[in-house]
Order: structure tokens, then sequence, then C-alpha cells
């Protein structure tokens, strides 16, 4: 129990669970979107951000978040431009910008150390800044969900009838993508760039799967994301395992259980 | 008056001219059948109305007004022929005619009421995924005709209703357009529905031929053989 006094400690609790919140709360959108790959293509374009960040000195999560928001607004506008399905335009565009990154990689020297912590993640050694960083997130998304909630539902529900009930469906697409985005780089610090979407989609499916209505699923999604999240960073301390990949186990074993559930025991 | 009014309006999709310099009126307070035979634009005809599908030529009205997105979601509602929506969604019947009020000025009855209305009440805590397509049908016909709107367009609402919600069906229509004076729009291919003293569209070869619908089908019969 001592081990719970550390600040480091006390810190990735409070960033395990802030971040649990936070992508619950955007997972539900992005597995009832059907955008699970966009949110892998945006773990990978920001590369590109990482990469400048480091490359020009800056903190590389603030030019990630910048080039994160950017492949959003290219997608989003994009989307019903060009005659192609949506998922072979992401996979285009985050080729562009994940070869962008990676050239710009090969030019910098020294910073392979830094580009792990990117990859794999690191809920321990999360700083003051970067809680604060998501908290503010967390709240706005909050904020934002609580003012246009609905409209948000329509347009992931059946958005050609939401633009003919006056939404703003375009609008909210932007919204959506952008903030999805910003979720994921926050994310990317705590489980890495290779294991984030597992955190975002899991416990959202696992809400999906066993919930009786959608007034349902945003709150166990949470529930079952803080709880993974606890449980996984107490077993990364109790068997020195790495936090992430210890916190996607837990959000995924759920996740299977959830689906033997509703396939034996729902009725 | 004219609820809804198209001057000249041609669409061209994927190369091909689906409505060649049509006119079309509705007046308010009328009931009209807009018929034709598979893949004759109906359904074109409608969307390019609320702004589904972009016209090259040509203009529409609603109300004596330009057609905006703002004057189709005051004055319109609508049921799609194939819905766009995802039937997976974990959302419940009573959850989606909720959602659809809350994006109304006002709703005549409670959602309970509402949905006793369509025959639909016991079904209210089924999600989508459970419903069957009559089931279904019926539910999107109780979101289409939540609202208090002037104008209401249905694209083959008969579709997958069996004889006793169709005639219920029929029967609130007829309560909607005599007594609330809404102007209506149904699209359809079964003439057995087709009251032959309403208006009716016989829309073929790109052109639109108006009457009543006893004259028109007399007049077109081939076209929907």
């Amino acid at each position: 129990m001592e081990i719970l006094s550390l600040p480091f400690v006390q810190r990735a609790f409070l960033g395990a669970i802030l971040l649990a919140l936070l992508t619950s709360l955007w997972g539900v959108f992005v597995v009832l979107r059907k955008q699970a790959f966009l949110s892998d293509a945006v773990a990978h374009a920001s590369i590109l951000g990482v990469a400048l960040g480091l490359m020009l000195g800056i903190y590389p999560l603030y030019l990630a978040l910048v080039i994160a928001i950017l492949f959003a607004f290219i997608l989003t506008y994009f989307k019903d431009k060009v005659k192609i399905a949506n998922d072979t335009l992401i996979g285009i565009i985050y080729s562009l910008f994940f070869a962008l990154g990676l050239i710009l990689l090969s030019k910098t020297s020294g910073v392979k150390v830094d580009l792990e912590s990117y990859l794999f993640g690191s809920l321990f050694s999360i700083s003051p800044d970067e809680l604060l960083l998501i908290g503010m997130l967390l709240l706005g998304s909050t904020l934002f969900l609580f003012k246009y909630f609905k409209q948000i539902v329509y347009t992931t529900f059946d958005p050609e009838n939401a633009y003919l009930q006056g939404i703003n469906v375009k609008r909210n697409e932007y919204l959506i993508n952008i903030f999805l985005s910003i979720t994921v780089i926050a994310a990317i610090k705590a489980v890495g760039l290779i294991m984030l979407s597992s955190m975002l989609l899991a416990p959202a499916a696992t809400a999906r799967n066993i919930a009786k209505n959608f007034k349902q699923v945003i709150p166990l999604s949470a529930l079952i994301s803080i709880l993974s999240s606890l449980i996984g960073l107490t077993l990364a301390l109790l068997f020195d395992i790495p936090a992430g990949a210890s916190i996607v186990l837990i959000a995924s074993i759920t996740f299977l259980a959830s689906g033997l559930w509703g396939k034996y025991f729902k009725t | 008056m004219k609820a809804i009014e198209l001057k000249g309006i041609t669409v061209v999709l994927n190369h091909r001219t689906i409505l060649k310099n049509t006119d079309m009126a509705l007046e308010k307070g009328s009931l009209t059948y807009l018929m034709g035979s598979n893949g004759s634009g109906k359904t074109t005809l409608i969307k390019s109305i609320l702004q589904l599908v972009p016209i090259t030529k040509g203009s529409i009205s609603i109300f004596n007004e330009p057609v905006s997105q703002k004057n189709i979601s005051s004055r319109i509602s609508y049921l799609a022929q194939y819905p766009k929506l995802d039937r997976d969604f974990p959302i419940s019947v009573s959850e989606l005619i909720n959602l659809a009020c809350s994006t109304q000025k006002h709703c005549p009855l409670s959602i309970e009421e509402h949905l006793q209305r369509f025959d639909a009440l016991e079904i209210k805590d089924k999600k989508l995924e459970q419903l069957s397509g009559g089931q279904l049908q019926k539910v999107l016909i109780a979101r289409a005709l939540i609202g208090d709107k002037d104008i209401l367009i249905l694209d083959e609402p008969f579709n997958n209703l069996d004889h006793r919600s169709e005639e219920r069906l029929i029967q609130i229509l007829k309560e909607m357009h005599n007594e609330q004076g809404k102007t209506i729009l149904i699209v359809t291919h079964d003439q057995s529905i087709v009251n032959k003293d309403n208006d009716c569209l016989m829309l073929a070869h790109g052109h639109l031929h108006a009457g009543k619908a006893e004259k028109v089908l007399a007049e077109h019969k081939l076209e929907i053989i």
C-alpha cells in the first residue's frame, strides 16, 4: 500500500480514471459510427506531429494534437467530395501522414527512446501538465456532449433524417471527428499508439453488447472503462508489467466475456 | 396557395437524366398520389424537393419560399422508402420517438399516445434490431408523423405493413388530411390504395402527368403494370 503514496503512482491512477472517462465517452460514438479504423488511423497519422515535435524541439504531444485535428478536418471535408468508400479515403490519407512522419523521423537523430513511449505508452510517467490537458479535454467533451447530445446521437444514427430535422450534420461530423482525434492523442500517452484502439473500443463495444437501450450505453461504457483501468493499473503495479497492456488486456477480456454473456444468457 | 411548387427542374444522376424540365404543384391541403413504374424517378423527385439530390436546373419552393433546410425541417415530415438509419444502433423504440420529438417545435401527443395510435405501444421497449420489417415500418411512420408539420411526404408507406396496419395508416392519413388540413403526398405503385377522387401525379420517362386519379390512371395504365 505504501506505493500508493508515491506521487507518480497517484498521477497514474488519476490519469487512468480521467482517460477512462474520456475514451469511454467518445469510444461509444466510434463504435456506433463504425469508425474503429479512424481511431487507429488518427493515432498513426499523429506520428507526423510527434516527428515534427522531436525535430523542432516542441513538446511532441502538442504537435501531434495539431496534426490529428488537421487529419480529422481533411477526412471530414473529403468524405462527401470523393466517390470512394470512407475507409479507403482514411487509409490513403493516414498513410500519407504516416509516411511523412517516418521520413522526418529518419532525419532526426537520437529519438528512439522518446518514440517508444508513444508506441507503447507509459501511464507511470504521466506529468501534471498532461493530467491537466486530459482533464481539460474531458471537461470540454462533457460540456459539448451535454449541449449537443441529442444532435450528435441523431447525426450518428440517421444522418439523412437528422438533416431533414434541421440539424447541421456536417458541422457535427467535423466536431465529432475533431473531438475523437484529440481523445486519441490524449490516450496515446497512456496506452501507446499500438493499443489505444482497444482502450477506446473495448469498453464501448462491451457496453453496446449488454445495454438494453441507448440510455445505458454511455454510463456502462464509463463504468467498464474505469474498472478496466483501475484493475489493469493495480495488476501492473503488483506484477511489474506494462500498465497500458494490462489495462487493454482487462478491457478486451471483458469485451469477450460480454459476447459470451450476450450469446448464452441474454434473453 | 401552393404548398410545394417545382418549376422546370432537371435532375441528372450518374450521367443519366432522371427528370427533365419537370413542373409540379401541390395545393395546400391536397392529398396526392405520386405513381410510376419502378425506376421512373418517383423517389428522386421526392429527394430533389428535400435537397437530398441536387437539381441541375429549375427552382423549388415551399409555401412560396425558396426551398431550404430551414423550411424543409419546419414544414415537411418525410418517410423514406429505404431509410439510411443504422438498425444495429442500440436504441429502443421509445428512445427513437423521443429523439425525433426533441427536434420538433411541438409534438401533439405524448410518446405513449403516439405509439398507441400506430399500434406500436407494446414494442416501445424493444431495440430496433429486435423488430420485424413490419414493426420497423410502423415505428418509422410513427417517427415521421410525430411533429405537427404542414406537409407529409411518404415514400411507399405501406411497404411491409399487414392489412390491419395498412387500414390504420389510411385512417390516420385521412384524419390528418380532412380534420387538420395537412398536405399529403404519397408515393406508391399500388393502385389498390389510391382513392380515385384524389389528385394523382404519374411520372413516366422523366415527365409528370397530373390530374384526378381516376383519369390519370386510366390514361397511363401501361406505365404502372
